[in-house]
């Protein structure tokens, strides 16, 4: 287990110092000069070319710059945005509840029922329920989200009035931070809470589309081969009902693959649902990487893909630690 | 299930087996009738494809939807039961039969330790006080020493003949009345096979089931077993005492493969020409037609009946006649 836990931990800090060269390149590859791309097409004076280069650092040799990039990084510096003048880190954090909120919402109603139906779907394979199901979930998973999102719009916004059709909460409120949590500080505050919420739900909803149907299509195609097994034969041979089976045994065994899935659902999300935050103007992550990226707010894209990517690569190393929990073949090795 | 004393201990009759998906009515197993003792070891013989396999899962209840059974009657351990009705089902599976699968490694759940699954199969039994001191004695009664850590190990730690030690001692768990071994060693190495078939006998004499041992390997059946049956494409061939059925056959199928066998007497090894038929293009008369050395006209189109010579049984119009030794000597 030790062993285990050294190995994980030396390829997480492997991929990681991968992640800041790549990250670090990325602007650095950009045909041309990305002063040149920050001060546009009109064009700026040279002494004030001269002053961006310096204050950017990229006067520097570049393996001076990749080390002050990673040192600063470290000790918590990740630079100063361009367009709002303020720390990154501040901006990432002012942000990133909001995506948290909505990640965490969108997967608490779309994982638990995506198993639930995947149970059920395998557990009636070859059934109407179970073709019905998987048909549903097929198109789910198929739906462009910006247009599913804009036909939710449509309808509940628009034409139903019951939703608004973007942001996170009503103007005339503005819920003490506590937790971060528009649903929670606004019970707390006292006030708000049915904007945050009706807020919320929409792009929750869409948000949540696809973890539904990809889980509930993994967990279906796992189980279905798990019930194959040999053993499983065995254990009906022993006396036990279908269902303790399935509960008992075959859902652990089937757990593996669908962990996977989870955690790669949780990593994308967590990062930033860049198409649902943009089309609900949610006021998160994703929405703030793609306007920095478009107007080319490098600092922000340098730490940002950094900081995103070591989420993504924290999210796998749980879920690799989770898969000797479920499974003891994989225990150890 | 109703339970009158006069039954026979196990007893199959008019047992047929056909799968809906063909088009033609194809029996994988047909009229397949045999009845057993309490503690009796009866063998049941055939290439694969002859429907062995077949029927054990349908004694259980286990066979794909897909599967339609046509039984006259079943009594097993006494008791009579009625496979379509799930109630009968539910009781016979573990308590009353038992089933040990060829594949001893994939037949464990490889999430649970050995423990919790001995520990699962020994709280279904109504007896078991301390499943603890139960499963120990077990897994000591299937010569798996070391017991005690035993119970912590996974079946990935555990080789071939250990992990079907432990399926035998799941399947003793519930004390049944009839056993079930589907070809038990044929996943095992040779010097393994023996250990594990000696210990079946030793715990069929301890806990008095009837065994029924599934196999291809007729070295095994002769030595172990008091009956035989030579199934042949889902049809019963020739049935007896083992001895008889393998050192005086009558039926041309049994006597081709006792000359398929490896370490046959009569020099070369002889392969039965042809393949067993597709069940949809069964022959009319005898199913062995086409690949019978002695086959005539009459055997495409007359199904043969039961002939018995006094100490065995077959179904051939052209039996081998009764004096001839048949050097199956060292089977």
């Amino acid at each position: 287990m030790k062993i285990w836990l050294i190995k994980r931990l030396g390829l997480f800090l492997i991929t990681a110092i991968g992640m800041s060269i790549l990250s670090f390149l990325v602007l650095r590859l950009v045909p041309g000069d990305p002063v040149q791309l920050l001060i546009g097409e009109r064009g700026a004076a040279p002494e004030i070319y001269a002053k961006l280069r310096q204050n950017l650092g990229l006067d520097r040799p570049l393996l001076e710059q990749y080390f002050l990039f990673v040192k600063n990084f470290l000790s918590g510096d990740l630079g100063i945005s361009i367009v709002s003048q303020r720390p990154v880190w501040q901006e990432f954090m002012d942000r990133f509840p909001a995506t948290l909120e909505l990640s965490a919402f969108s997967l608490l109603w779309s994982l638990p029922l995506g198993l639930c139906l995947g149970i059920l779907a395998a557990f009636k394979n070859g059934t109407w329920l179970d073709t019905s199901t998987m048909s549903i979930s097929l198109v789910g998973y198929s739906m462009p989200i910006f247009w599913w999102g804009l036909i939710l719009i449509m309808i509940f916004s628009v034409r139903l009035g019951w939703t608004p059709v973007s942001g996170r909460i009503a103007l005339m409120y503005d819920p003490a931070t506590v937790t971060g949590f528009y649903l929670i500080d606004t019970l707390i505050s006292g006030e708000g809470f049915r904007s945050a919420l009706v807020h919320l739900i929409l792009p929750a909803f869409v948000l949540g589309t696809i973890p539904l149907a990809t889980v509930s299509r993994i967990t279906r195609s796992s189980l279905i081969e798990v019930l194959g097994e040999e053993y499983i034969k065995a254990l009906k041979a022993r006396g036990f009902s279908s269902k303790y089976i399935l509960f008992v045994h075959a859902l652990r065994n089937a757990f593996i693959p669908i962990l996977t899935t989870i955690g790669v659902l949780v990593g994308s999300l967590l990062t930033g649902a860049i198409l649902t935050e943009t089309l609900f103007s949610w006021p998160g992550i994703g929405r703030w990487f793609v306007q920095s990226v478009t107007s080319r707010d490098y600092p922000v894209v340098q730490s940002g893909i950094l900081l995103l990517g070591l989420m993504i690569t924290f999210i796998n190393l749980i879920v690799d630690s989770l898969y000797g929990v479920v499974n003891p073949r994989l225990r150890a090795r | 299930m109703s339970s009158p004393g006069a039954n026979p201990y196990v007893k199959v009759q008019d047992h047929s087996i056909t799968f809906r998906n063909q088009k033609s009515r194809g029996y994988a197993l047909r009229n397949f009738s045999f009845t057993a003792a309490k503690g009796e070891v009866i063998g049941i013989v055939g290439e694969s494809g002859s429907g062995k396999s077949i029927l054990g899962l349908s004694l259980l209840g286990l066979l794909p939807e897909s599967a339609i059974v046509d039984t006259r009657e079943v009594i097993l351990g006494g008791e009579k039961i009625l496979l379509t009705s799930k109630s009968d089902l539910r009781k016979v599976r573990g308590p009353i039969l038992g089933m040990i699968f060829q594949d001893p490694v994939n037949s464990l759940d490889p999430c649970y330790t050995i423990g919790y699954q001995l520990k699962e199969v020994l709280q279904r039994n109504p007896k078991v006080k301390n499943w603890l001191t139960e499963a120990r004695q077990l897994l000591e009664g299937v010569g798996i020493a070391d017991g005690e850590r035993r119970l912590g190990s996974y079946p990935h730690e555990l080789s071939g003949g250990l992990c079907q030690r432990v399926q035998i001692a799941l399947a003793l768990a519930q004390n049944p009345k009839v056993l079930i071994a589907d070809e038990p060693t044929t996943a095992l190495d040779v010097t393994i096979q023996k250990q594990v078939m000696e210990l079946l006998m030793r715990k069929r004499e301890e806990y008095d089931f009837t065994l029924i041992l599934i196999s291809h390997d007729l070295g095994l059946i002769s030595q172990y077993c008091d009956r035989t049956l030579v199934l042949y494409a889902g049809e019963k061939m020739e049935e007896g005492p083992a001895v008889e059925v393998l050192r005086h056959s009558r039926h041309p199928y049994t006597r081709a493969l006792l000359e398929a066998l490896p370490y046959h007497d009569e020099g070369l090894l002889k392969p039965i020409p042809g393949l067993v038929p597709d069940l949809r293009e069964m022959p009319k008369g005898c199913v062995f037609y086409g690949r019978c050395e002695r086959q005539t006209e009459m055997c495409q189109t007359v199904k043969p009946q039961l002939t018995t010579d006094g100490t065995h049984g077959f179904f051939c119009h052209h039996p081998h006649p009764v004096k001839e030794q048949h050097g199956a000597s060292r089977v």
